[in-house]
């Protein structure tokens, strides 16, 4: 499970995170939803470590993301992200952006 | 590449698209605009303007003539005159381009190790340490902003002119040397192609491959690099073509090149002044033919990797 307590997160002076805290169960599923800006990205990239956070605690399977030497490999060996622009691999077929984290990662 | 297809069934092509159209892209709209080029004639009313419309024929027209010319001029072979000076040249024109097979051999050994090191320095200046960020780019902006010549001196001066192993001395000619001096720009220019290739991909292959979980190494050799390799090609047919047309400055230190073997030529038939022209012409003739092509193939490949707009 996903437990985000407390979380704060600023992009120098303009707080985003003021104090997010939800529970997400195995096998749940959660949307997000709010207006443009509000920190619904900022907030799933700060579960994957992409974004680190001022305050607060983020727990993956037991594993804490806001610790200073976060292995961040390790955990995002548990973590999947979609993203909204894709980032697929232009350079690979379909079928091998698929498959290379599994073979050259989880080996 | 991700994109919007038409859902047309495959094979059939859409009512717009033609086959003669290669203009990137499929909307004509977002196209500069180009006035309409009237084919009629030699004299050509473009735009309000007179051009003279030139075709290869043309070219080729005056180049027989001059060919021709230098053809008679070798039955009238006495000394003095521009007609001894064209039958003088086509003599040494053997001469003249075995030198110049030196300029080649010289930019291909440049390129390769120019190229091999420069990749290193690049990959080195978009490393996450500091030090081995900071070192590289002091190498990099040392080397691509002294002159070629003052670099060509340096090197030429200072490398020995032959390695003693003890049981073997290696002897360096001054070519070999020139090919070290010609390599440290190129090393340096290469290494800014290659970082900017690296940090003109979008930042969000970088997170996906984060995302993966892939480890800096695998995301730089499985992702980032592959897909830089093809940004990376014109700008290096470019560098290889200045460094092609900067061989010549070796001329100055003593390799005996295409400009030491014209002078050599000019020399033997005895320094007269209606020979300067012919014999350089010839020279910059024989650098465009070689340098040129290579610049259109450039050209080629840009617009066949081009996006689509």
């Amino acid at each position: 499970m996903v437990s985000i307590k407390d979380v704060h997160k600023s992009f120098g002076d303009l707080e985003v995170l003021k104090g997010v805290s939800m529970d997400i169960m195995k096998g749940e599923c959660v949307c997000i939803i709010g207006p443009s800006g509000s920190g619904k990205s900022t907030l799933i990239r700060c579960v994957n470590a992409l974004n680190d956070i001022q305050g607060g605690s983020i727990t993956v399977e037991g594993q804490e993301v806001n610790v200073p030497n976060l292995d961040k490999l390790e955990l995002r060996k548990k973590v999947g992200m979609v993203f909204q622009q894709y980032n697929l691999f232009p350079h690979k077929t379909a079928l091998e952006n698929i498959m290379m984290a599994p073979i050259h990662v989880l080996k | 590449m991700l994109g919007f297809k038409t859902l047309t069934a495959p094979g059939v092509r859409s009512d717009h698209a033609r086959p003669q159209d290669n203009t990137g892209t499929d909307m004509p709209v977002l196209l500069p605009f180009r006035a309409k080029h009237n084919k009629d004639g030699f004299f050509v009313h473009h735009g309000g303007r007179l051009f003279v419309d030139m075709k290869l024929r043309h070219g080729l027209m005056i180049f027989a003539v001059f060919a021709l010319w230098g053809g008679a001029a070798e039955a009238a072979a006495k000394v003095g005159g521009l007609a001894w000076a064209m039958a003088s040249l086509w003599e040494w024109t053997p001469f003249i381009l075995k030198g110049f097979s030196l300029n080649i051999l010289i930019s291909v050994l440049a390129m390769l190790i120019g190229t091999i090191a420069g990749a290193a320095l690049g990959l080195m200046q978009v490393s996450l340490l500091a030090p081995v960020r900071g070192s590289s780019w002091i190498v990099t902006q040392f080397f691509r902003n002294s002159p070629w010549l003052v670099l060509l001196f340096c090197v030429m001066l200072l490398f020995p002119f032959e390695i003693d192993l003890g049981f073997v001395v290696i002897p360096i000619p001054d070519w070999m040397k020139a090919v070290i001096g010609f390599s440290l720009p190129i090393m340096a220019n290469i290494s800014e192609v290659v970082r900017g290739a690296v940090i003109s991909l979008p930042s969000g292959q970088w997170e996906s491959a984060e995302s993966l979980a892939f480890s800096r190494r695998q995301t730089m050799w499985m992702i980032i690099l592959p897909q830089c390799i093809k940004r990376m090609v014109p700008p290096w047919i470019n560098w290889y073509c200045i460094l092609t047309m900067a061989t010549p400055l070796c001329s100055i230190m003593g390799v005996e090149e295409s400009v030491g073997h014209t002078v050599q030529a000019m020399n033997a038939l005895g320094d007269r002044p209606e020979l300067l022209a012919p014999f350089y012409f010839f020279l910059l003739f024989i650098h465009f033919i070689f340098t040129y092509p290579i610049a259109r193939f450039s050209i080629s490949l840009e617009k066949k990797f081009a996006v689509k707009i």
